[in-house]
């Protein structure tokens, strides 16, 4: 491209209105130039012609603009209660599960600790003695919970287990909790009974009867005078041979002493009562 | 239409309408509405015309212009006023026609993928040739040629040649500086006659 091409372009595209005329001089001989300059009002023509032409007017009312924004801006809070709600139900699901977990796990550890309940030493102080309940106390007492009540003693064989065979057992003097629940794996509640049961004898008789030896002075256990002594035992089932809760049947284990009514005689002498079955 | 611009400006008389854009806007960044309505009504049309040389169509028009100002309140306090708010605005409003030029330019590569016998006429952004009459060829030529340049040059053309901008405020609406503009606006036009030259030709205004 000669020069003055070059400049006749860059005249153009300047959108200078008026020409030299050394440059007019050289569009009237060149014929590319003559097609650029047509081509160069042919779209200035184009370009009036647009520019002039009528742009519709904009039908948009800003009360549409205004309920758009209005709309929008709920929008934007309410994702943001969204955006929570699935990390929030998502915890009170794992919360939910966890306190499952939690309570059967507690559930499960439930009965150790009634063993612990039953095998624990009484509440009275050391050193002082025990003062059991008279007749009032025990008829007021509540009675013994309904299944352990309900069970009836089945006639099958009886094994009987001496106590002089396994080591001396955990003399609980209170007895079992009433919330608690059976705990047959691990503990029998036994009647403790003294081997013969003697009337006292009256003062002064010389044939009157010695008491019999069998009569266990428990430790920590200070029976009052009047009162045998008579206690539950919490006996370890495997050292009887016996592993399955299948096996053991609760007694009607009841509390009290002899003068009560409902004192019964089953046991005999130190010998904890035993069923399998 | 027009009813409802005279309902805009009958309502639209609870803000001092001496306030410049930029008081305005910070009346708008605290929650005036009043300001926003007032900065709505000073810079619909202009956003409209802008937006409306790029789309040549009403509805996407509107729709786009309400895109605008919905964005623009949103982000107000974006606004820094290191520029005017009409460039701001017209910045926003630039975005978005480039945003739905890709969309349509991807709709209708789809649409002619499915339909290979569509005739070149039937083109959405084709005008109609029977609609077409003499004096607005030079129109139809025009926004044909613009239609069928990249976006950037298209938005050059529209804001130089058409809404006749200086090149200072194009330069702040595009984020560069003077000399890149012009450069810019000098192949932007060289693209356009190139497109431009067959139509002009085919009509008959081109020897």
């Amino acid at each position: 491209m000669r020069r003055p091409c070059q400049e006749v372009e860059r005249f153009i595209e300047s959108g200078a209105e008026r020409m030299p005329d050394a440059l007019q001089a050289h569009l009237a001989q060149c014929a590319r130039c003559q097609r650029t300059w047509r081509l160069e009002t042919a779209y200035q023509r184009a370009l009036r012609a647009t520019r002039e032409a009528p742009v519709p007017a904009c039908d948009l009312p800003w009360s549409r603009v205004q309920a758009q924004l209005a709309a929008r801006a709920v929008a934007r809070r309410a994702p943001i209660w969204q955006r929570y709600a699935f990390a929030g139900s998502l915890a009170v699901a794992m919360l939910a599960v966890s306190l499952a977990w939690l309570a059967r796990a507690l559930s499960d550890d439930a009965q150790p600790e009634a063993n612990a309940v039953a095998s624990a030493p009484s509440q009275a102080p050391r050193g002082e003695p025990l003062v059991l309940p008279n007749s009032e106390q025990l008829e007021a007492r509540p009675p013994a919970p309904k299944r352990i009540a309900s069970v009836q003693p089945k006639p099958r064989p009886t094994r009987i287990a001496r106590a002089s065979q396994p080591p001396a057992p955990v003399i609980a003097t209170a007895p079992p909790p009433r919330n608690a629940p059976p705990t047959a794996e691990m503990t029998l509640y036994a009647r403790y009974l003294p081997a013969i049961r003697t009337e006292p004898s009256t003062a002064g008789s010389p044939s009157a009867p010695p008491i019999p030896s069998e009569t266990v002075e428990v430790p920590g256990f200070r029976a009052a005078p009047e009162a045998e002594p008579f206690t539950v035992a919490s006996l370890p089932l495997s050292q009887f041979e016996l592993y399955n809760s299948s096996q053991v049947e609760y007694l009607p284990v009841r509390y009290g002493t002899p003068s009560t009514k409902s004192y019964q005689n089953e046991g005999n002498g130190n010998d904890a009562i035993i069923c399998s079955f | 239409m027009d009813q409802a611009l005279a309902m805009d400006n009958l309502y639209a008389g609870a803000v001092d309408r001496t306030l410049t854009d930029e008081q305005l806007a910070t009346k708008a960044r605290a929650g005036d509405s009043a300001a926003m309505e007032e900065l709505y009504l000073r810079y619909r049309q202009p956003i409209f015309r802008v937006v409306y040389r790029s789309t040549r169509n009403i509805d996407e028009a509107e729709d786009i212009v309400q895109d605008v100002f919905l964005k623009a309140f949103e982000r107000l306090h974006t606004f820094r006023e290191q520029s005017r708010f009409s460039t701001w605005l017209m910045r926003i409003a630039l975005n978005l026609c480039t945003d739905r030029a890709r969309m349509r330019q991807r709709r209708q590569e789809l649409l002619e993928r499915e339909a290979d016998h569509k005739l070149a006429w039937s083109h959405p952004d084709a005008p109609d040739p029977i609609e077409s009459t003499q004096q607005s060829a030079f129109n139809e030529a025009f926004y044909t040629a613009l239609n069928q340049l990249p976006e950037h040059h298209r938005q050059l053309i529209i804001l130089r040649d058409l809404e006749e901008l200086d090149y200072e405020e194009i330069a702040q609406i595009l984020g560069a500086s003077v000399g890149a503009m012009k450069l810019r606006v000098m192949r932007a036009r060289r693209a356009f006659k190139a497109k431009l030259e067959p139509l002009l030709r085919a009509i008959g205004e081109l020897e």
